[in-house]
């Protein structure tokens, strides 16, 4: 009786702990896309099952493997999955980048409206700003399809179809590059566009005040 | 030691009423005569206070106390038991006309077993409640969290709404350093190290 009454006790007491694990477990399967994410980002594979990925992957790769190859991959892929796997628990760091791209854009948004009130000209910025969210949307949908191919990548029978498995290690290494180089883009932009309007804007934002303070005066 | 019986008692001789009862009456004198040519008392009394009414009568009759006959002293089962029990009762009813001054050891021992015994359901009880009001509290955030989450992912249009209700007073320097700080640290990020090209090579992945 007071065994039980014991375990009775260290299950309740393990329920808030559990519950901070589940908490954290459903935080993390919605890790794919960002959940804070205004945007929902497109891998270009929606509705497709597993196979019907592999397959479309097959046609654009358009490789096929040797005798010798096949052989290879077919003896090394199992272990090159569980290589996957880790590469694919350094891909979440993309989400991160994407909140933090996305965040900026939220808050270049709002500056844009606060700038309309006061009464500054945001033609060109308005424009710029259309671009920036096109190539954040383009980095969202880019991760997405990496960590989708990632994935697909571990979890596909490689050893049935290693043309498959080359077809996606494929795609993930061209997904990949691609990430790097929209990242690389929006950084590119920011500097290079984005913060020369930014003062532009700051410097008209300090001759009005002037102008007002010399009306007023 | 012509005659025993003047000096020395047998062993096996029977004492008088007081003794049998265990009660030993040190001032009642020893029969110095011998028993025969003592004049035999018609009763002998002995008055104990605490004989209860129904008792054996505490008279010896003198036909019996004339015969020498050894006699086996067996005294009754129920005589040192009755004490106890009377003592016993004696203190239940003390305890009952008084419950707060209990003084005997023992109750008191097994009161403070039994407030010890006590004290381990209530520690469990509130653990219990602490558990319980922990998880509701990681529920209730948890849910709280989602709901805000799935508000403004399921509203874009809301949300990108807000903050010009919120804002439509005007941009000043400040508002645009803080954007040009935004970009800044957004433009920190830096993919060709947090997914290297080198972790989907041949040569990692052993193929």
């Amino acid at each position: 009786m007071k065994i039980r009454l014991k375990l009775v006790l260290a299950a309740v007491l393990l329920v808030p702990v559990m519950s901070v694990g589940v908490v954290g477990a459903v935080e993390q399967t919605g890790g794919d896309i960002p959940q804070t994410s205004t945007y929902t980002p497109k891998t270009g594979n929606e509705g497709l099952s597993l196979q019907q990925r592999l397959e479309k992957r097959k046609t654009e790769i358009k490789t096929k493997l040797s005798a010798v190859e096949k052989t290879r991959v077919t003896t090394r892929c199992k272990a090159a999955q569980g290589k996957v796997a880790s590469a694919q628990a350094r891909a979440k760091v993309i989400d991160t980048r994407y909140a933090g791209y996305e965040k900026a854009l939220t808050h270049l948004q709002q500056l844009k409206d606060k700038l309309k009130a006061k009464g500054v000209d945001t033609t060109v910025y308005e424009q710029q700003l259309a671009v920036l969210t096109t190539k954040t949307q383009t980095y969202a949908d880019d991760a997405a399809a990496y960590k989708e191919s990632l994935k697909d990548l571990a979890e596909l029978d490689c050893a049935v179809d290693p043309d498959a498995f080359k077809a996606s290690l494929e795609t993930s290494r061209k997904l990949r590059a691609k990430v790097e180089a929209d990242g690389k883009d929006i950084r590119s932009y920011y500097t290079m566009t984005i913060k020369p309007t930014l003062l532009s804007l700051r410097q008209q934002l300090v001759n009005k005040e002037g102008q007002n303070t010399e009306g007023g005066m | 030691m012509a005659d025993d019986t003047t000096t020395e008692e047998p062993k096996d001789t029977p004492k008088p009423g007081p003794v049998r009862r265990g009660v030993m009456d040190i001032q009642r004198p020893r029969p110095q005569a011998p028993l025969a040519s003592r004049p035999a008392p018609a009763s002998v009394k002995v008055e104990t206070p605490a004989a209860p009414a129904d008792e054996e009568p505490a008279f010896i009759p003198a036909d019996e106390e004339s015969a020498p006959t050894p006699v086996v002293d067996t005294p009754p089962p129920n005589k040192r038991p009755n004490i106890i029990e009377q003592a016993a009762a004696a203190d239940a009813k003390a305890a009952a006309d008084n419950p707060a001054a209990t003084h005997d050891p023992h109750q008191q021992m097994l009161a403070a077993h039994a407030s010890k015994k006590g004290r381990p359901v209530a520690v469990i009880v509130v653990a219990v409640l602490i558990a319980l009001v922990m998880a509701g509290l990681t529920a209730f955030a948890y849910m709280k969290t989602k709901d805000s989450t799935k508000t403004t992912g399921d509203h874009p249009s809301q949300q990108s709404a807000a903050p010009e209700e919120t804002h439509t007073q005007g941009a000043t320097t400040a508002d645009v350093d803080s954007a040009s700080k935004e970009v800044d640290s957004a433009a920190a990020a830096n993919e060709a190290a947090d997914i290297p090209e080198s972790d989907l090579t041949d040569q990692t992945l052993g193929l």
